[in-house]
């Protein structure tokens, strides 16, 4: 089961999601030994810094109780909390598990949140205590990481779920942890990643959104920028761009501005003014549009990514009128 | 806390990826994962299979440590993808990944293997709509060289990425901070890896029979790329080829001499140097199972050999 946020105190065996600097915790435990009594070892440590946070040695404790955590607070930035307990009874053994410390609940796609993603999130984010630290943050680190693929379908389905909306389908494979596992992929999957990395540590509501609406055949020409990866700066066309938006800011992990003001990875960028102007040369056809007007919110799902049809390539029927309230077009 | 039963499962769970994994075969069954290393192999043919499995896969492509100045990153082969319903498509993919020992680059190679050509070219008309993808005005049909590859192929400019259809495999390739034609060369050896898979992934070319001193040498090895015969280096030695190679983690290098005559080539390059100077090559040379594949006829005739070719016969004879 996924995480949302616990607000119990009882500090569970898999990963759980807790808001930074709660405390008061207790441990459940049982174990099957062949004696009655024994002592529990309870370290804590903090997964970024490999810092031990916290110990406590209980002894002559029964084989299944409740300890307390006295004194035991989650930090106040986000990070992953190591836990490991050990058992000495007739033998030692011992069990590792750990928690994720975020700001607030996780929101939209990610709630609950996946596992896959606040590996991530917790590790690129880990020391920021606000939500708009946290988001700079992992824009950053999207962009260091990342590798923009050229504008290719990449990690898209096309869902028909509102006006314009577009689903992302998150490949899992690419999140679990293969060493060490860029993410690639074209804008959507960089804007959309984005918004479940955002969501994941509770920072804010993102949602995505797109330069203009699809299927009208607009296109522009955008100014030099460096895309995440090793190219080199550059200017070129896109027929639209998705980025990650929130209360009419826009932050993009997947390019940085290099001329203009201001320079590097847009982080809370008005959107209308400051990133319109550091990312648009021109447009050939149609105009600045950002669609939908508030955004949406990626359909994530631990679907694998459907193949495409054996017999050629389907136009959805929703391409062509893609409004809410119609069944799912997918292909 | 259960400290004890987790503790089993965790035991029990490493045990059985180790017995999966032994001996670097893996046959990994239907709605299972096998994951060491850098390498991921999900089956999601619960229900339907392509019929390959995952060394077909990796035969499609370079071996992680196959492409000099790179390190093998990691590897995903999904098979059967679809194969856990009845109805629909049904491909299996790999994704392999490499990056620079020294420089700032990234090498990634995707490979799908479809059920049909159709569905192949279905990929590569998914990517090419402006609705799927935001870069299309970029894209542009052919090679970076011009010469061809695959059965249909797109490139985009400073990118080095390219991706065509050979038979019913989509191959994307891109090769970010190397040069256009790094990436083209890695295509044509994945074009041959295709045409040679033992599972008939593409229409098979015609064999072409290479004649020494009237003896066939190197079959099954040599084919035609688009017009251009290109076979292994050791298809040479039978006609007093010496072969030397010089394989380090930077370079791939092999030399052939014969009666004073010399020809160095190198993995992924379009020219080789000769005892006469540099020529451009009509294909570029790349590996293939621990040696070098080269544009035979030119090879050739820069060790000082006549090349007679009929039909799908090619003679080398000495001068």
């Amino acid at each position: 089961m996924p995480p949302g946020l616990d607000t119990s105190r009882a500090i569970p065996t898999f990963s759980g999601c807790y808001k930074v600097g709660t405390g008061g915790f207790s441990l459940a435990y049982s174990v099957e030994d062949q004696v009655e009594f024994g002592t529990l070892v309870v370290v804590v440590w903090d997964e970024g810094a490999g810092e031990r946070i916290w110990q406590r040695t209980y002894d002559f404790v029964p084989r299944r109780g409740q300890v307390v955590l006295e004194g035991f607070v989650l930090p106040s930035y986000i990070t992953s909390v190591g836990f490991q307990v050990t058992w000495s009874g007739c033998g030692v053994i011992f069990t590792r598990f750990n928690v994720f410390v975020v700001l607030d609940a996780p929101k939209m796609p990610m709630d609950p949140a996946w596992v896959s993603v606040l590996r991530i999130s917790c590790q690129w984010a880990r020391g920021e205590s606000t939500p708009d630290g946290a988001a700079n943050t992992l824009t950053q680190r999207l962009w260091d990481e990342g590798e923009y693929n050229g504008g290719r379908l990449a990690y898209t389905r096309y869902i028909c779920t509102s006006p314009g909306n577009r689903d992302w389908n998150i490949n899992q494979n690419n999140l679990n942890g293969l060493p060490p596992g860029k993410p690639t992929g074209q804008c959507n999957d960089f804007a959309d990643f984005l918004v479940c990395l955002i969501t994941s540590v509770g920072a804010f509501d993102a949602v995505a959104q797109r330069t203009h609406p699809l299927g009208l055949g607009w296109w522009f020409h955008y100014k030099e920028i460096d895309s995440a990866g090793p190219l080199p700066p550059q200017e070129g066309d896109w027929n639209y761009h998705q980025f990650c938006v929130y209360g009419g800011n826009v932050w993009d992990g997947c390019l940085a501005f290099v001329a203009g003001s201001p320079q590097g990875v847009p982080k809370k960028l008005l959107r209308d003014a400051v990133y319109y102007n550091g990312l648009i040369a021109y447009y050939h056809y149609g105009q600045w549009l950002p669609t939908p007007a508030n955004g949406f919110v990626p359909i994530v799902t631990a679907q694998d990514l459907p193949p495409y049809p054996p017999l050629g390539y389907q136009e959805p029927a929703c391409n062509r009128g893609c409004g809410g309230g119609g069944p799912l077009c997918t292909w | 806390m259960k400290a004890t039963r987790n503790l089993v499962i965790l035991l029990a769970a490493l045990g059985s990826m180790t017995i999966c994994l032994r001996g670097g075969k893996t046959q990994v069954p239907p709605g299972k994962e096998v994951r060491k290393e850098g390498l991921l192999i999900v089956n999601r043919g619960t229900i339907r299979s392509l019929g390959l499995d995952e060394n077909d896969m990796m035969a499609l492509v370079y071996g992680l440590d196959e492409i000099p100045g790179f390190v093998g990153q990691y590897t995903v082969i999904e098979l059967n993808v679809g194969g856990d319903s009845e109805r629909g498509g049904l491909e299996s993919r790999l994704i392999r990944a490499w990056i620079g020992r020294e420089r700032k680059a990234y090498l990634r190679i995707e490979c799908t293997v479809c059920q049909a050509k159709e569905s192949a070219r279905a990929w590569l008309k998914a990517i090419l709509d402006p609705r799927n993808s935001s870069g299309s005005p970029m894209f542009r049909q052919g090679s970076f060289s011009g010469l061809p590859l695959g059965d249909e192929c797109w490139h985009i400019s400073k990118f080095a990425i390219i991706f065509f259809t050979v038979g019913r495999v989509y191959v994307a390739i891109q090769a970010s901070g190397e040069e256009d034609l790094f990436a083209e060369a890695l295509g044509v050896g994945i074009e041959y890896f295709i045409r040679l898979h033992p599972k008939r992934l593409a229409e098979a070319s015609k064999p072409i029979t290479v004649l020494v001193a009237h003896q066939p040498v190197g079959q099954g090895k040599a084919i035609s790329l688009s017009g251009v015969t290109v076979a292994p280096i050791s298809t040479l030695e039978p006609a007093q080829v010496s072969i030397k190679t010089n394989r380090t983690s930077k370079e791939w290098m092999v030399t052939a001499t014969r009666n004073g005559r010399w020809v160095k080539v190198r993995a992924f390059s379009w020219e080789m140097e000769t005892d006469k100077g540099k020529v451009k090559l009509e294909r570029p040379v790349f590996p293939y199972k621990g040696e070098l594949v080269v544009p035979l006829r030119q090879v050739a005739e820069a060790l000082g050999m006549v090349v007679h070719q009929r039909g799908q016969t090619i003679a080398l004879m000495a001068k």
